[in-house]
């Protein structure tokens, strides 16, 4: 028995030793995340045009449209040129890392917006995805240990979510990660969006690809079943902006700062948006309070915005159609320039 | 609980090293940790239908312990009705309602009936056709007079319970496994060794190949229409790969799982699609199950012993239920009777016991009349196959006449049908190579330096972790 242990104990160390090495050796930079990577070629082709970009999930990239985003801005006396890279289930901490490597590339950029989202807890069923892993490395483990150790989850609930991170990473490293080079670029130009801004709403991604297809109709059959789901979002906004209860997740809320003041002394001005539809905004209720607070923009406040949670600006439950799109962007761009007029 | 999951991942040496070292005080204490193990296992997956697989447990229990103090014929004929009953009851209902109440329904509507009954939202409990299967046989054993009945209540519900086959087989007799929990189990390297090596080429052949496979056959199933008569074909032949990779690559895991704590399950495929004819064919797939109605159903039915007329209908009854027992689908019954057709000319023809060894035993290749048949013999069960994993009659017949009509449409494979043929082409030289064993990699490099061994194990590790297709459920989880 102690043999077959020890063997087994050996033979698992080797293909770890082994599998690091070679990775270490071999790996390049590989995305994980094809739209986002498709994103990113496309804007190093012209980045000198792009001074302003959008980060963060489908939230981001069907709702917000940098040309009616631009003209409004650029009316009023501000220059920018906007990009958006928001990117279909791009969470935290993804978007760190995606902001993380844009602003390294990019040091004409003057501003970025990051839309505020919960820290992803990882659905066993994307546990050995590329996306999951790709980006993945200590400093990002220990955002997300600290995060959920000053977090209001339970023990066996902070357990499962910083454990699946750490499988994650070690499936990273084991999992011979160089040989994914293999592995193309899947996604289409349509990610692009219509005028290549990198903005798509669902409406015109039917219309421009069969690419997603089944899933994006699906999603949108859920809505067309149950609308109630739309007024049960609205009360959660309601009530959490309406009462100001918040749970303060303070390493959340110093991490947030140190971004914002990490930019800045690259002169990037960081704005957050809390993107409507959301089933719960504590933890961005509590970094409003911050001295971060004037940079948030609360798109989601269903009391002043109630035309985010109507069934005619819907396309599913957590995206708006492209007038939806249209309303959106159009309100963020004047929330934005209310806060730059008074900073 | 999937074997190829996390879950799994953690269970298995967390349950192997209590086993060992915890629990190993005493047999009674052994066993009863199995069951623990083996319920937690299963209610993984629905808690509550621990119920029920802890009824049909004490339902066969007892009736085994009543049949041995039954003194008079019809009293022991009772006990073995109700066991029949119980089981196959519970197994109609969870499996065949719908689908009989529909078939009603449909019946009713030919003679111009309209008839509506609610349509029950009946959830299929996993494995519910293999244990139901294990049980029965040990009543039925009991019932001849070709086991003792235990009054081990442990025992027997490690036996009926035993996560390692206990969702998708190899269905066991209860003399082969039953007294295994009876005895003492001393830790031995070299079945352990084999049971992970065994085990390791299951998880290849489950998701690598059978996974990898699913994508391409699920390609052409879903869109037979306007794809050519080619494309078809490879299909048909991706997913007889798709399903022998699943399910012979679960018995693999099963088997192997079960040598850690030093247990022997039964062999259930035998390198199939390397048998000459229809009926070397059914003598090495899914062992279990086709012993199992040839020994409770076949032969009590007369067998081939008769008049070839008995014989027929015999093997036409054997091959349709056995088709039945996969799914409450037409298609399943279809596709049984199919081989039950591909098996009458050997039967009449008395040639069905021609080929009892392995194809080219003792030599490295084939020659031409064996690669012949094998490949004839392949090609009769791809067909049969099609209707095995069509939605429909309707769907398979449909396939089936797409094949031949869109023959002229050219065919267009993409990149990831060329790397599952290589795959394919490096998996059935392995499995050629090693048809003389249990399993296809247990002697592979047996006789090399321990580095060349584990480095072709490191080799399908990185296989498994890299070439995973999509994760696909296992097949046998609907039965």
């Amino acid at each position: 028995m102690k043999k077959f242990i020890l063997n087994i104990f050996l033979f698992l160390l080797l293909i770890i030793v082994y599998t690091v090495i070679l990775n270490t050796l071999f790996t390049k930079s590989l995305s994980g995340n094809d739209h986002n990577l498709r994103k990113t070629n496309y804007f190093n082709k012209y980045k000198n045009q792009y001074n302003t970009f959008f980060i963060g999930s489908s939230r981001t990239f069907r709702h917000i449209n940098p040309l009616i985003f631009d003209s409004i801005v650029n009316a009023n006396g501000l220059t920018i040129n906007s990009f958006n890279f928001g990117t279909p289930a791009t969470y935290y901490p993804e978007c760190f890392y995606v902001l993380e490597n844009l602003i390294q590339n990019n040091n004409h950029i003057k501003y970025v917006f990051l839309e505020l989202q919960q820290v992803n807890d990882i659905g066993k069923v994307n546990l050995f995805a590329s996306k999951t892993f790709y980006y993945l490395n200590t400093k990002y483990l220990s955002f997300i240990t600290n995060y959920a150790l000053n977090s209001n989850m339970n023990f066996l609930h902070k357990i499962s979510f910083i454990g699946k991170y750490y499988i994650a990473y070690l499936y990273k490293l084991i999992a011979a990660r160089y040989l994914l080079i293999l592995q193309k670029d899947s996604s289409g130009d349509y990610v692009l969006g219509k005028n290549k801004n990198g903005f798509l709403s669902l409406n015109d991604h039917l219309l421009l690809t069969t690419a997603e297809y089944k899933e994006i109709n699906n999603n949108r059959g859920k809505l067309l079943k149950d609308t109630t789901v739309l007024r049960k979002r609205a009360e959660i906004s309601i009530r959490s902006f309406g009462s100001g209860n918040y749970n303060s997740n303070n390493y959340f809320n110093k991490y947030m700062i140190n971004w914002v003041n990490k930019l800045n002394k690259l002169n990037v001005k960081l704005y957050f948006i809390i993107p409507p539809r959301l089933k719960s905004y504590e933890e961005f209720i509590a970094l409003q309070k911050t001295e971060i607070g004037n940079r948030i923009i609360n798109m989601a406040d269903a009391s002043l915005y109630p035309q985010f949670y109507q069934f005619k600006y819907s396309f599913d439950i957590g995206h708006l159609n492209k007038y939806g799109a249209d309303v959106y962007t159009r309100i963020l761009s004047n929330q934005f320039l209310s806060k730059e007029i008074n900073d | 609980m999937l074997f190829n999951s996390i879950d799994f991942g953690f269970f298995l040496p967390v349950v192997f090293l209590l086993y060992w070292f915890v629990f190993n005080r005493n047999l009674k204490l052994q066993n009863s940790f199995i069951v623990i193990a083996s319920y937690f296992f299963y209610g993984w997956w629905d808690w509550r239908f621990l119920i029920l697989i802890f009824f049909s447990s004490m339902v066969d229990f007892t009736i085994g312990i009543r049949l041995s103090k039954a003194h008079t014929p019809a009293a022991r004929k009772s006990y073995l009705l109700l066991s029949l009953f119980i089981n196959l009851g519970l197994l109609g209902f969870f499996k065949y309602y719908n689908f009989f109440l529909d078939n009603f329904i449909a019946a009713f509507k030919i003679f111009g009936y309209s008839f509506n009954p609610d349509r029950l939202n009946i959830i299929l409990p996993v494995g519910i056709s293999f244990y139901t299967f294990q049980t029965l046989s040990y009543t039925i054993d009991v019932y001849r007079n070709n086991l003792k009945p235990t009054k081990d209540i442990i025992s027997f519900m490690a036996f009926v319970s035993f996560f390692p086959q206990l969702v998708a087989g190899p269905i066991e007799r209860a003399s082969n496994l039953l007294p295994q929990f009876f005895k003492n189990r001393n830790f031995n390297y070299a079945n352990a060794v084999n049971g992970l090596r065994q085990m390791l080429w299951g998880f290849f052949k489950k998701v690598v190949i059978a996974d990898n496979c699913a994508e391409i056959a699920n390609l052409y199933f879903n869109d037979y229409q306007e794809s050519s008569g080619i494309e078809l074909i490879v299909g048909a032949v991706f997913f007889a790969f798709q399903i022998y990779g699943d399910f012979s690559g679960y018995s693999d895991i099963a088997i192997g799982t079960s040598r850690l704590f030093g247990f022997n399950l039964m062999k259930n495929f035998a390198f199939p699609y390397f048998s000459r004819d229809i009926a070397e064919f059914w003598r090495r797939w899914h062992i279990s199950l086709s012993t199992w109605f040839r020994d409770y159903l076949y032969i009590p039915l007369g067998g081939s012993k008769g008049t070839l007329t008995k014989s027929i209908r015999n093997t036409f009854i054997i091959f349709i239920v056995s088709g039945f027992w996969h799914g409450a689908n037409w298609t399943f019954i279809a596709w049984g009777a199919i081989n039950a057709l591909y098996f009458l000319p050997l039967l009449i023809t008395n040639k069905n016991r021609k080929n009892l060894n392995y194809a080219a035993a003792g030599r490295l290749f084939a020659n031409f009349k064996e690669i012949r048949q094998i490949l004839f013999t392949f090609m009769l069960t791809c067909l049969a196959w099609i209707f095995f994993r069509a939605d429909s009659l309707h769907h398979a017949y449909s396939y089936i006449r797409a094949i031949f009509f869109n023959l002229s449409l050219t065919p267009h494979f993409k990149l990831k049908f060329y790397f599952c043929l290589l795959l394919l082409i490096f998996f059935v030289i392995v499995e050629w190579l090693g048809r003389s064993n249990e399993y296809a990699i247990q002697h592979t490099f047996a006789n090399n330096h321990k580095i060349v061994r584990w480095t072709f194990y490191y080799f399908l590790i990185i296989a498994i972790m890299v070439l995973a297709g999509k994760q696909q459920e296992f097949i046998y989880f609907q039965f």
